[in-house]
C-alpha cells in the first residue's frame, strides 16, 4: 500500500497572476506530492467540485486580488454544504489582520510573499494526513 | 470508516464523496478497496470506454473537453480518467489535464479524475482498470481515458478500452513515422487534431495509405481517419459519430462480449503481475543487496549466477 499526499492547488476569482502558484505547485511536486493544478479563474464552486472528485487531502488557493476574505469564506461554506472535510490553506498578498480573520474562519494556514517553498512543504508534511477508506 | 455496504450503496447512487474516497483507496492499493471492487464489479453498467493516446501536446485533453461537451448536449453522464506522469525521482506529480476541461468543473454529471502513473509503464497507471470499474458501477457512460503523453510504444490503453483513438497532430515527423510498429497499429480511429494547420491533409493521407495497405474483410472494423480542430469546432460531430459507429460495431455478432473478456483477462493478469512482483521485490532486493558487495567482474556472469540463486530460493521452492 502506497499512501501519497494529494493536493489541489489553484487560482480562484478574477486574478491572472499565476507565476507564484506555479512555482509552489512545482515545489510541491518535487517534494513528492501529487498536485492537481486547476489553472486560472476558477469559481469557488468549481474548486470545491474538483477537490471532491479528485479526493484530495487539502486545497491550497493562491489569491492576489484582495478578495481573499470573500473567496475563502465561500469555499469553506461550499465544502461544509457538501459535507466534505478537506483542509484549506492558501497564500497571496494578505494583510496580517486578515490572516487572523481567515484562521478564525477555518483556513488552516496562509503564506505571504517571501515565504520559502520549503516552509510550505514542511507545513504540509506536519499538518496534512493522506485520507483513507 | 464507513461500512462496506454503505460504500457500495454510495457508489451505486453516484455519491461523489464516497466515490472519490474509494478511488483514492484504489489508487493507494489499499487491500480494503479490493473487497469493495469485488462487490461492485457485477453492478457495472455497460458503458463504452474510449481510450485516447498520442504524443504530448497533440491536444488529447482539449479533444476530450470537446467530446464531453458533445455528450452533455445529448444528456449523457460522462466520466474521464486522465493520467499524467509521476516523477521517477521523487514520486511527485503535477496533474494538469483537467485545466483544459475546466468548463465542466461545476457540472455534477461530469466526473473527472486525474491519476498519476506511479511508475507504471505503458501510458496508464496501475489503478486505471480498478478506477474504470468504479466509474462503470457509478453508471458513467461513456468514459474517456487519457493516457500519459506517449511515444511510439505505449499501447496498453488498447487492452483496457472498447474503442482506441490515436490522436496525432501535423508537424511531428515524416511519413516513415507512420510506418513504424507500435502506436500506429492500435487505433480504431485516428484523429488528426489541429487540422486548421496546413500539413494536416498530408498527415491524413499518410495514415490513409497505412490503412490501405492492410486487407480488411467485411467482418473487420476498418479504422477511420477524422480531422478535428476543437478551437474551430471542426470535425467533432464526425468524431463523435465514428466513436458511436465503433460501439455499434462492437455490439454486433458478440464482439463486445469477446472484447470485454479480453479486458477482464487483462485485469486478472495485471493484478497477478502486481501481486507477484510485490512478493518478489523483497526477495530480489535481499539477493541483490548481498550481491553488490561482490565486485562486478562481468555483468553477464553475475546476472547468470544471481538468477540461478534466485531460482533455487524462490521458483523451485514453490
Amino acid at each position: 500500500m502506497e499512501k501519497k499526499v494529494r493536493l489541489l492547488i489553484g487560482k480562484v476569482g478574477l486574478d491572472g497572476h499565476d507565476r507564484g502558484v506555479k512555482i509552489v505547485a512545482r515545489a510541491l511536486r518535487d517534494a513528492g506530492f501529487e498536485v492537481i493544478y486547476t489553472g486560472l479563474h476558477q469559481t469557488p464552486e468549481a474548486i470545491v467540485n474538483m477537490a471532491i472528485q479528485e479526493g484530495v487531502d487539502a486545497i491550497g488557493l493562491s489569491i492576489l486580488s484582495g478578495a481573499h476574505l470573500e473567496l475563502f469564506e465561500r469555499v469553506l461554506h461550499l465544502l461544509k454544504e457538501k459535507g466534505a472535510t478537506i483542509p484549506v490553506f492558501g497564500g497571496g498578498i494578505i494583510p496580517p489582520e486578515d490572516i487572523v480573520a481567515l484562521k478564525k474562519m477555518g483556513v488552516k494556514e496562509a503564506f505571504t510573499p517571501g515565504a520559502l517553498t520549503d516552509q510550505i512543504v514542511k507545513w504540509i508534511e506536519d499538518n496534512i494526513v493522506p485520507q483513507s477508506l | 470508516m464507513p461500512k462496506v455496504q454503505a460504500i457500495l450503496e454510495g457508489i451505486l447512487k453516484k455519491d461523489a464523496l464516497i466515490a472519490s474516497r474509494l478511488l483514492r483507496a484504489v489508487d493507494d492499493q489499499d487491500p480494503k478497496a479490493v473487497e469493495i471492487l469485488e462487490k461492485i464489479y457485477p453492478k457495472r453498467k455497460p458503458s463504452q470506454v474510449i481510450g485516447l493516446t498520442g504524443p504530448p501536446g497533440v491536444g488529447k485533453s482539449t479533444l476530450i473537453d470537446a467530446l464531453v461537451a458533445k455528450e452533455r448536449e445529448g444528456g449523457a453522464c460522462v466520466g474521464v480518467l486522465a493520467i499524467d506522469p509521476s516523477s521517477p525521482f521523487t514520486g511527485g506529480a503535477l496533474l494538469g489535464d483537467r485545466i483544459r476541461m475546466s468548463r465542466h468543473a461545476s457540472d455534477p454529471d461530469v466526473f473527472i479524475r486525474s491519476l498519476a502513473s506511479r511508475g507504471r509503464m505503458g501510458g496508464l497507471s496501475a489503478s486505471l482498470q480498478d478506477s474504470l470499474v468504479v466509474m462503470q458501477a457509478m453508471g458513467y457512460s461513456p468514459i474517456f481515458v487519457e493516457t500519459v503523453g506517449t511515444g511510439q510504444d505505449e499501447v496498453e490503453v488498447l487492452r483496457v478500452s472498447h474503442t482506441t483513438l490515436v490522436v496525432l497532430a501535423p508537424g511531428l515527423g515524416d511519413s516513415i513515422q507512420s510506418l513504424k510498429a507500435g502506436i500506429m497499429e492500435i487505433a480504431d480511429i485516428y484523429v488528426v487534431n489541429k487540422a486548421d494547420k496546413d500539413s494536416a491533409r498530408t498527415l491524413q493521407s499518410e495514415i490513409e495509405d497505412l490503412i490501405g495497405m492492410k486487407v480488411y474483410t467485411p467482418e473487420d472494423w476498418q479504422p477511420r481517419v477524422i480531422l478535428t480542430s476543437p478551437a474551430y469546432n471542426q470535425g467533432l460531430k464526425e468524431l463523435q459519430e465514428a466513436i458511436k459507429a465503433h460501439w455499434t460495431y462492437l455490439n454486433q455478432a458478440g464482439r463486445r462480449r469477446r472484447k470485454e473478456e479480453q479486458i477482464a483477462k487483462q485485469l486478472v493478469v495485471g493484478r497477478l503481475q502486481d501481486g507477484i512482483l510485490h512478493l518478489l521485490e523483497a526477495k530480489l532486493n535481499h539477493l541483490l543487496g548481498g550481491a553488490w558487495k561482490d565486485e562486478i567482474l562481468n555483468p553477464y556472469t553475475m546476472s547468470n549466477k544471481l538468477f540461478e540463486r534466485f531460482k533455487q530460493q524462490v521458483v523451485d521452492e514453490t
